[in-house]
């Protein structure tokens, strides 16, 4: 539905985007993961035409993007940018002829609205009374008053408590299942790996990794962490010890626990386990986990996503 | 494109009306400040009548022409003197507590008598608080005008002119000039032996040549409505500042919307700059329209401001007015990155232009060269068409070159904005 090939911006001496490229499926979420500055928003601003790239293309349906194809997505800026002196009916009838929508039309878009937002019974009470999540909800509301089919999220979730942003997960379940195409941006690692179908993972202007949540992950030296908790230090220590010799794995003490980088999972667990058997040492707790876009991050940049 | 500009002004209008404390803050500031200034700058009471300029008279003169220069000083319009001592003149124009001294040494009657014909004038010390220029020419034009009367009439009639011209004849060693006075001595014996020498009850002769009869050229037909006049040139002056303020107010929001992202929504919604710009100078000028409106409303009804020019001019040049202000707030959102930057600067800006366009005090009281200045600023056209058609009595014509002024400079402003909105 949404290609990007070479995409290029730069403000002065800064390339917030040095070679954007990537596509995204109609009916799908995809999501655009990456730390604060990394030119997540200037895509956005690129797709939505905002702002003008200085170089490379941008297709919707494999046509140019004209008015009239922009027209058909709606976008949800990162802070909530609705009138806070107006109530929400009267904010959704400003943006609703922006977008040519007036008489019933209007009026039943703004229901329907109001109601998948659930705010049906605060329509005439002013934004400034609202609170955060609520008027949140309303922000990704206008985005899709005029029903489109492209959907764009800038951070919708940013500072926002847990209960709301569950909320605000619902809705956009709700519009995935309506067939609504969605670009979701985040730096929320959780909320990729929970909404999204496909991932880039987008760093200085650049996508340095993009695929499945599994495609992701495949690119790590594996996909899981063994974890083991000992009674004390001096145990793990110990632990540590006879587990590199037995040549597992990459072992990483963490106090009390050890923390194994398997070089095959299936092996490296009955491996592990024997050892610490034959050595006999005792330990408290042992689990897998499935390694996170935290870690493909940080080895595809040497970085953490949070810094 | 037109159904989007009315979108956004309605959303203007709506948003503004939304927040009524803010609202009526909007109106009720330039009114406060607008009564405030008339009634300091204008007394009530039916009276524009200015204030006479307390001035300190030492008398070291003690002759016969001291008490009707005195007399004739106590009569102006424009100063109220007070005998004191020299050492007391001093001390208080000094201290600040008056503005002008002016002292009077001994022998200046006599002295200035004479000088009519010897070209030796005495000298008339003025002492003057240099905060108070202003004062000083006053209180000069005014000495200027009740001396020349006084001095003009004791030397050149009668007795005391025969005398002067004695004298004159005795000073001068230059033949020339001797005969000249010879003759002109024996021309006013003929013509005082004719009955016709001036200074002779009944018979006239030198006089003052002329006296000043003052007129306040206003459409006014009484005091009060001259009074109200003056308040009418206040309450325009700070209604174009009132609404200038409200159009920094209007910038301001639009740079938040920047920054919160709403502009790049609505773009979103493939509107253009220009259509977003359009709306909001469309609200914009309405809403300062409307405050105009109200601030010369007050007047009217509690100053007893009148419209005595045309009311149609009167609503073309506050249409224009308001137009002017709501690109200047475009103009300000254009230039400025964030609001704290811009607010203090387009504070300055927009006192700069107040003062410089005469909505403070009369363009006139400014150097010649601030006043060639204030053609640039569009608060001056502002200014000036309410001003004619308030209280000068401007019919429609009047109001065609401050509306040419203020829609060029709507022009220029708008340009810049959708220049800089565009290429950002």
């Amino acid at each position: 539905m949404v290609e990007l090939n070479a995409l290029t911006k730069s403000y002065g001496r800064i390339k917030a985007l040095d070679g954007v490229s990537f596509s995204v499926e109609k009916g799908s979420c995809f999501g655009l993961l990456g730390p604060n500055g990394a030119g997540k928003s200037t895509t956005i601003s690129a797709i939505v035409g905002a702002i003008k790239p200085d170089g490379g293309t941008i297709a919707f349906n494999g046509k140019p993007p004209t008015p009239a194809a922009r027209r058909n997505l709606g976008y949800v800026p990162q802070e909530i940018a609705i009138f806070e002196d107006l109530n929400a009916q009267q904010n959704l009838a400003f943006f609703g002829a922006l977008y040519d929508l007036n008489g019933s039309k209007l009026k039943s878009r703004i229901q329907a609205v109001l109601t998948q937002v659930g705010l049906q019974d605060r329509a005439n009470e002013p934004i400034k009374n609202f609170s955060g999540g609520m008027k949140r909800r309303l922000n990704i509301g206008v985005a899709f008053l005029h029903d489109p089919d492209l959907i764009i999220f800038d951070e919708p979730t940013v500072g926002v408590d847990p209960q709301s942003r569950n909320a605000i997960f619902d809705i956009l379940e709700a519009l995935k299942s309506q067939g609504k195409t969605l670009i979701y941006t985040t730096h929320y690692m959780e909320e990729a790996e929970r909404l999204c179908d496909r991932i880039a993972i987008i760093d200085h202007g650049r996508v340095i990794a993009e695929g499945t949540l599994d495609d992701l992950l495949a690119t790590l030296p594996a996909r899981y962490r063994l974890t083991i908790r000992f009674q004390d230090a001096e145990v793990s220590t110990k632990a540590k010890e006879a587990l590199a010799r037995a040549e597992i794995g990459q072992v990483a003490e963490m106090g009390d626990r050890l923390q194994i980088v398997p070089t095959h999972v299936a092996t490296s667990i009955t491996g592990a386990i024997t050892c610490l058997q034959r050595n006999q040492i005792p330990f408290e707790d042992f689990h897998t986990i499935r390694a996170t876009l935290e870690e493909v991050f940080l080895n595809q940049t040497g970085r953490s996503l949070r810094d | 494109m037109l159904a989007k500009i009315v979108a956004i002004a309605r959303k203007d209008l709506q948003v503004y009306f939304a927040d009524r404390k803010a609202m009526l803050i909007s109106i009720a500031v330039p009114i406060a400040i607008a009564s405030f200034f008339g009634f300091v700058m204008v007394p009530s009471g039916g009276s524009s009548a200015p204030t006479k300029i307390q001035t300190l008279i030492v008398e070291e003169d003690t002759g016969p022409l001291m008490d009707e220069i005195l007399a004739e000083i106590k009569k102006n319009d424009a100063i109220d003197p007070r005998i004191v001592k020299r050492e007391e003149a001093e001390e208080k124009v000094k201290k600040g507590d008056v503005g002008v001294a002016v002292i009077f040494p001994k022998g200046f009657g006599d002295a200035a008598k004479r000088a009519l014909f010897n070209n030796q004038p005495p000298k008339l010390e003025v002492l003057y608080d240099p905060s108070k220029s202003m004062d000083r020419q006053v209180v000069e034009g005014a000495l200027m005008q009740s001396l020349m009367s006084k001095i003009t009439q004791a030397g050149m009639t009668g007795e005391s002119a025969r005398d002067n011209l004695e004298m004159a004849i005795q000073s001068t060693t230059n033949p020339k000039r001797k005969a000249a006075w010879e003759g002109f001595l024996s021309a006013w014996n003929d013509l005082d032996a004719s009955g016709g020498s001036p200074g002779r009850p009944g018979v006239g002769g030198m006089s003052e040549p002329f006296k000043i009869e003052s007129k306040a050229m206003t459409a006014a037909k009484d005091s009060d409505a001259d009074a109200a006049s003056g308040r009418a040139h206040v309450f325009a002056g700070l209604g174009i500042q009132g609404i200038l303020f409200f159009a920094i107010d209007a910038a301001m929001s639009l740079l938040r919307e920047k920054r919160i992202g709403l502009w790049t929504r609505i773009r979103a919604s493939q509107t253009s700059a220009t259509t977003i710009l359009l709306g909001r100078g469309l609200g914009s000028t309405l809403i300062a329209l409307l405050i105009l409106a109200c601030v010369l409303a007050f007047g009217m009804v509690a100053m007893g401001i009148r419209v005595e020019g045309s009311w149609l001019a009167l609503g073309i040049v506050a249409a224009a007015s308001a137009l002017m202000t709501a690109t200047f707030g475009l103009l300000v959102a254009s230039l400025g990155k964030t609001e704290q930057q811009s607010r203090g600067l387009s504070i300055l800006a927009v006192l700069m232009m107040a003062m410089l366009g005469g909505a403070w005090f009369p363009i006139w009281l400014m150097p010649g060269a601030i006043q060639t200045v204030s053609k640039a600023v569009p608060v001056r056209w502002a200014v000036e068409g309410l001003d004619s058609a308030l209280w000068r009595g401007g019919g429609l014509s009047t109001a065609l070159v401050p509306t040419l002024w203020l829609l060029g400079f709507s022009i220029l402003f708008a340009g810049i904005a959708a220049w800089r909105f565009k290429s950002a």
